[in-house]
């Protein structure tokens, strides 16, 4: 259908639908306060564990979780500087190979930002240089730094709704599609960490 | 007089898909209860959240609608409109013949369900496949939802597994973590090999030029990774003004469908990506399918439903019917107010559903946008009686209104209902005062003294 019928035709019916103006609101209407207690980075590692978020604090506790699940080969997105000393201990990978899609058991990549909040990561194609390294392999481990965590979604939401394209990440993938049973790993990450610096 | 085409899908239906559908229902209430509670423990939190969402869907949905389309044509966005469905059908296959395409993944999508678009494009010789795990259990069985937000509601681990072994996607295994593996394996390869991503929307933020997913799975980023097109189909209702409302229904769309304080992924798409592998192109098609009728009509507040099922899971009747009982793309007290006014010509096929609703309210009371869902299905019944359906099992009213509308008559009448002390209907065994007395007992009547009474003390 043409855009001005098509837009012609809702004009029309908005005609004779009652409007209201938009309601005046801010944060205090809709922030939940018991999920934003403490400081941001104690809210968003409260809120992202309780869905089944990992945080991981040092280099060593993060070389030494990747081992605990078996690792042997990950990738480092190519928009991350440092290696942070996994290519003693691993199989290094810094691109996506779409012909051998689990070759890798982990991937790294940067984290934008984070929102306290929603225990939510906010990974933006900007800093990603490739959305399957984020998806596809069974760990992804986002890599933000604690002074880029929002303390509300709020205000996470008047931050990245202008980027080309952003995703809010709480937890790893997850499904209860099948008697309501809670699964986690469905066609994202069955771990989703996050290692703050 | 036959049953009501409800009632008799629910007499048929197995004590199986009874009890997951009752059992999952249920479960849907509670959790949200509970992550309410949890989230705004003060009073009148919710409500006062619900008003907001009630009120932002209140404005001039063209003024917004038009901002949209212009903010995402500058953001890249190619828009087209749909008048209904062939007319979406029609430009979404046009795409994807343009591409040369075969291959096609789904993320969930109303409004796609709405179109039938997975059996229009099989017909095609197009390879579709739903990817979230619900759709793609229900696809394989070539079944539509029965629920909006947990399309395969209604099967048992034992019969998924089943179909999974017929369908070759994985051999028998019906552990819940199994079937899931399975499903990841073989879907990987499909969003791997596909050429174009389909995909709804929750929101569309006129602002920003941006359509946003809430999505559990990671199917929708996987989709949006693999393919080299998207092409999203939105109703047109789904336009809010800007991130900034967006705050109020990411708040309340999660917690009211699935119990959770978000879905795991919020995705914002503002057009074809920017990642090495994304999407090169993206396509939003506005569908109105009989949205423009809605939003002029006396029911126009159902538009303001963002398919969270709350209401579907709190409804008694939905409870023990199944969302197949409604033979529609909607069920429950959604989809008996949606579905025949939908339905446009076809209105009369589907002006029996506004019965299946015992008007208690309770949908109402979980509404996230705070629909008043049981008034409108008053008027839905109104609007059926004067448009002349025809109903299976309506009882005539007139002689009741003729006798209500006189008060002589009524008088006279009134002592009559004395013989229903007398006369055997609970071993009436047949029609429809049969069925009725079967499951329900008449107190004695004991009345008919008002008038009496107000003579006396009036």
């Amino acid at each position: 259908m043409d855009k001005n019928a098509f837009l012609e035709t809702v004009k029309a019916a908005q005609a004779k639908a009652k409007t209201k103006l938009l309601p005046a609101f801010g944060l205090a209407d809709v922030v939940s306060n018991p999920r934003t207690v403490g400081t941001p980075k104690e809210a968003f590692m409260r809120n992202f564990k309780a869905t089944g978020g990992k945080v991981l604090e040092s280099a060593q506790e993060l070389a030494k979780f990747l081992e605990e699940h078996g690792c042997k080969c990950g990738i480092i997105d190519e928009k991350l500087e440092d290696s942070f000393g996994l290519d003693y201990k691993f199989k290094i990978l810094r691109a996506f190979d779409k012909s051998s899609p689990d070759e890798a058991d982990f991937a790294l990549s940067k984290a934008s930002m984070a929102i306290a909040e929603g225990g939510m990561l906010v990974l933006k194609d900007k800093d990603t240089s490739d959305r399957l390294n984020t998806i596809a392999p069974w760990i992804h481990v986002a890599v933000l730094d604690a002074a880029d965590i929002v303390p509300t979604l709020f205000d996470g939401l008047l931050q990245t709704a202008d980027n080309p394209y952003s995703i809010y990440v709480a937890g790893p993938s997850k499904t209860a599609d099948v008697e309501g049973i809670l699964i986690e790993g469905v066609h994202g990450p069955g771990v989703q960490a996050c290692y703050i610096i | 007089m036959s049953l009501q085409p409800i009632d008799s899908f629910s007499e048929k239906l197995s004590p199986s898909v009874k009890s997951a559908v009752g059992g999952a229902s249920r479960a849907g209430t509670f959790a949200r209860e509970k992550i309410f509670k949890d989230a705004y423990p003060e009073a009148g939190r919710v409500e006062h959240l619900r008003t907001l969402a009630n009120e932002i869907k209140s404005a001039d949905l063209y003024e917004n609608l038009k901002l949209a389309v212009s903010s995402l044509e500058a953001n890249g966005v190619k828009v087209l409109f749909a008048s209904d469905t062939e007319d979406a059908r029609a430009q979404i296959l046009k795409i994807i013949r343009d591409k040369g395409a075969k291959n096609v993944v789904k993320v969930k999508s109303m409004a796609t369900e709405e179109i039938e678009l997975n059996h229009f494009l099989q017909a095609q010789n197009i390879d579709v496949v739903e990817t979230d795990l619900g759709e793609f259990i229900i696809q394989l069985d070539d079944e539509k939802p029965s629920h909006i937000v947990k399309p395969a509601m209604h099967r048992k681990r034992d019969d998924i597994a089943r179909t999974f072994e017929r369908c070759k996607v994985a051999s028998y295994n019906e552990d819940p973590q199994g079937i899931t593996l399975n499903a990841r394996k073989f879907l990987r390869k499909k969003y791997l090999a596909a050429d174009v991503a389909v995909s709804g929307a929750n929101f569309v933020l006129a602002r920003e030029g941006a359509i946003v997913l809430c999505t559990n799975e990671g199917n929708s980023r996987f989709s949006m990774a693999g393919a080299k097109t998207h092409i999203a189909l939105v109703g047109f209702e789904k336009v809010i003004p800007s991130a900034k409302e967006l705050s109020v229904y990411l708040n309340l769309l999660a917690r009211s469908a699935t119990g959770q304080h978000s879905t795991i992924y919020t995705e914002f798409v503002r057009g074809a990506g920017s990642s090495k592998n994304s999407p090169e192109e993206m396509y939003l098609i506005f569908l109105d399918n009989g949205r423009s009728s809605v939003l002029s009509g006396e029911c126009a507040e159902i538009l303001k439903c963002i398919r969270c099922g709350a209401c579907m899971n709190r409804c008694p009747v939905f409870r023990l019917v199944s969302g197949h009982a409604y033979r529609a793309t909607y069920p429950g007290p959604l989809g008996i107010i949606l579905s025949p006014l939908l339905a446009g010509k076809d209105f009369a096929k589907f002006a029996d559903l506004p019965k299946a609703c015992t008007l208690c309210g309770a949908c109402a009371d979980v509404c996230p946008s705070k629909i008043p869902l049981a008034d409108l299905v008053l008027k839905m019944r109104d609007y059926a009686k004067r448009s002349g359906a025809k109903v299976p099992n309506d009882i005539n009213m007139k002689p009741f209104a003729f006798l209500a509308s006189s008060p002589r008559l009524w008088r006279l009448g009134v002592p009559l209902n004395r013989l229903a002390n007398y006369l055997p209907l609970h071993s009436l065994g047949f029609g429809p005062l049969g069925r009725w007395f079967k499951s329900r007992t008449l107190p004695k009547f004991n009345g008919g003294k008002f008038r009496e009474w107000f003579k006396k003390n009036g």
